[in-house]
């Protein structure tokens, strides 16, 4: 009996020992690939969350924020403020979630876009910043379609 | 220096095993008994799934409990009925009939989670059993089936009236609630979470719902000081989960509220529950969830395979 409860014991290190923890990310890691840099100031903007989606598609998945203004109308449904809405649209390459199979989480961060609407003049101004050190967008092309399907979005239900 | 006399040590030695002897022969006397109950609702599932889950799962999880002799030797005996004992009590293959079909579902996919975190089969149970090792193979098995039965429907009416519903509910709430529900370990609902940055999002196909994580300002914090294993006391986690409503371009939004989540961190203050302070509110209604205090082993069962990462799965994204 010694030598078996011997044996057991050695064998319960050995399988403590070698816990095969298929390639999932060490205790203690932050998401780095998905963060921002921290140069961009992100959570200095006062930003509340609105909704977020998945373009199963294209494989990204993203979250829209808003400022004050936007979160207190997209509370009763998308209606007109009468203050300047601005929103920030981050989208993410999707990558598996290697600590659940059966959920997707973002991966590389692809794009940040900004979309500020003053009311009284009726316009909004648009930037895109991408890529993981968040460039400015040159480019102009498909700023309106952009910008209307940013106003599309409906805010998610929060209770 | 002393030294036992040949003799006396030969003595010592033998009343050593003699005593061992008597001391493991009584120990068999008052066995376990475990039985068999009868199999009233066995799972249903593809022959070549059932065949892992009977040889890896079944001792413990099943009314088909198979002891073999070395399992039924005090002190071994003990721990082996302990195990199926809460085995049995936590999930039962053999009264499956029992939980309702999304319940069977989650069920499976949680197994699928637990087998590859390597938390189950019990690990000293598998060392002597090794014929109930899962391997890669037997996994894809099982992760193949679970992709078959799961799947959501576009342009689902059912979940877009469910959200529309909703949507009117929250504009004609006329103010806020006033009473704050309360889990039955003393969790109370905080409102504020919605205005906490969010941490991370997941699409879970295995269960068809969209979730945000936020973070209070000690869990943001910590993140930014990259002090989050073990998180710093009064951290806060809410997660939200809505259903998915998808378009016929493979768009999936957030649909119904289903539930919200918290994780409170306090280890004096909830020292049973691995420091942390569980909770759920579900529907629009906020209904606490849980019928007793115990329903935070549900928490922890399934967050336990994280336990080097202070039983969290989410890998926070800096802002
Ligand atoms: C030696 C007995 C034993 C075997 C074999 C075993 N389990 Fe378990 N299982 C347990 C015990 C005991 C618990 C409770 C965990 C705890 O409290 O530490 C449990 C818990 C679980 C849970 C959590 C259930 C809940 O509702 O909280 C799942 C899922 C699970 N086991 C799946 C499996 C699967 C899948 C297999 C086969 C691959 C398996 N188990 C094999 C004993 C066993
Ligand atoms: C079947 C498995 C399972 C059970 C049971 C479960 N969780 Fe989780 N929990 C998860 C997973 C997986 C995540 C990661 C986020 C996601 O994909 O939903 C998570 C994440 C969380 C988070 C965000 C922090 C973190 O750990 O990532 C909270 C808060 C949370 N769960 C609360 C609870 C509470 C409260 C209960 C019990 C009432 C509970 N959970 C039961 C699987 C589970």
């Amino acid at each position: 009996m010694k030598t078996v409860s011997f044996v057991l014991l050695i064998a319960s290190f050995m399988v403590s020992g070698c816990a095969d923890h298929k390639n999932t990310p060490e205790a203690g890691e932050l998401n780095a690939k998905a963060s921002l840099p921290a140069d961009f100031n992100f959570s200095k903007m006062g930003f509340k969350i609105i909704t977020s989606m998945v373009n199963k598609k294209s494989g990204t998945m993203a979250t829209l924020y808003g400022n004050d203004s936007v979160k207190a109308i997209a509370l009763v449904g998308n209606r007109k403020s009468r203050r300047t809405s601005v929103f920030a649209l981050i989208t993410w390459k999707q990558q598996a979630d290697k600590r659940w199979i059966g959920g997707n989480i973002p991966g590389d961060l692809l794009s940040v876009e900004m979309l500020k609407v003053d009311p009284d003049k009726n316009i909004g101004i648009y930037s895109r910043f991408k890529g993981a050190c968040l460039k400015v967008d040159t480019d102009t092309l498909g700023q309106n379609a952009r910008a209307k399907y940013i106003l599309s979005l409906k805010p998610s239900i929060m209770f | 220096m002393k030294v036992i006399p040949k003799k006396a040590f030969r003595f010592y030695f033998f009343a050593f095993v003699v005593t061992g002897a008597l001391v493991f022969g009584a120990l068999q006397i008052k066995q376990p008994v475990i039985t068999n109950p009868p199999v009233t609702g066995d799972i249903q599932a593809p022959a070549e799934v059932k065949v892992i889950l009977r040889r890896a799962c079944y001792d413990c999880h099943s009314n088909e409990t198979n002891l073999r002799w070395y399992d039924k030797i005090a002190p071994v005996s003990w721990k082996v009925a302990a195990h199926i004992k809460r085995g049995r009590e936590l999930m039962n293959f053999s009264e499956w009939n029992k939980l309702a079909p999304v319940d069977q579902k989650a069920k499976l996919w949680e197994c699928l989670n637990q087998i590859n975190a390597g938390a189950m089969p019990v690990k000293d149970y598998e060392t002597v059993h090794t014929s109930s090792k899962v391997s890669e193979q037997d996994l894809n098995t099982l992760k193949n089936y679970l992709n078959t039965i799961t799947g959501i429907t576009p342009m689902d009416t059912a979940k877009l009236n469910a959200r529309d519903k909703q949507y009117e509910l929250l504009k004609n709430r006329a103010t806020a609630i006033t009473s704050l529900p309360k889990a039955l370990n003393g969790v109370e609902f905080i409102p504020d979470y919605k205005n906490w940055q969010a941490i991370s999002t997941t699409e879970r196909f295995d269960n068809g719902t969209m979730r945000v994580i936020f973070g209070n300002e000690v869990a943001v914090k910590a993140i930014k000081d990259h002090q989050i294993n073990p998180w710093p006391k009064g951290t806060v986690f809410a997660k939200v989960a809505w259903d998915q409503v998808v378009d016929n371009n493979g768009n999936i939004t957030t649909g119904a509220f289903k539930q919200v989540e918290f994780m409170i961190k306090d280890k004096e203050k909830f020292v049973s529950t691995h420091g942390w302070g569980f909770a759920r509110f579900k529907t629009p209604k906020l209904v606490p969830y849980g019928k007793t205090v115990m329903f935070t082993n549900e928490c922890i069962n399934c967050h336990r395979p994280l336990s080097d990462n202070d039983f969290v799965f989410t890998q926070p994204i800096k802002n």
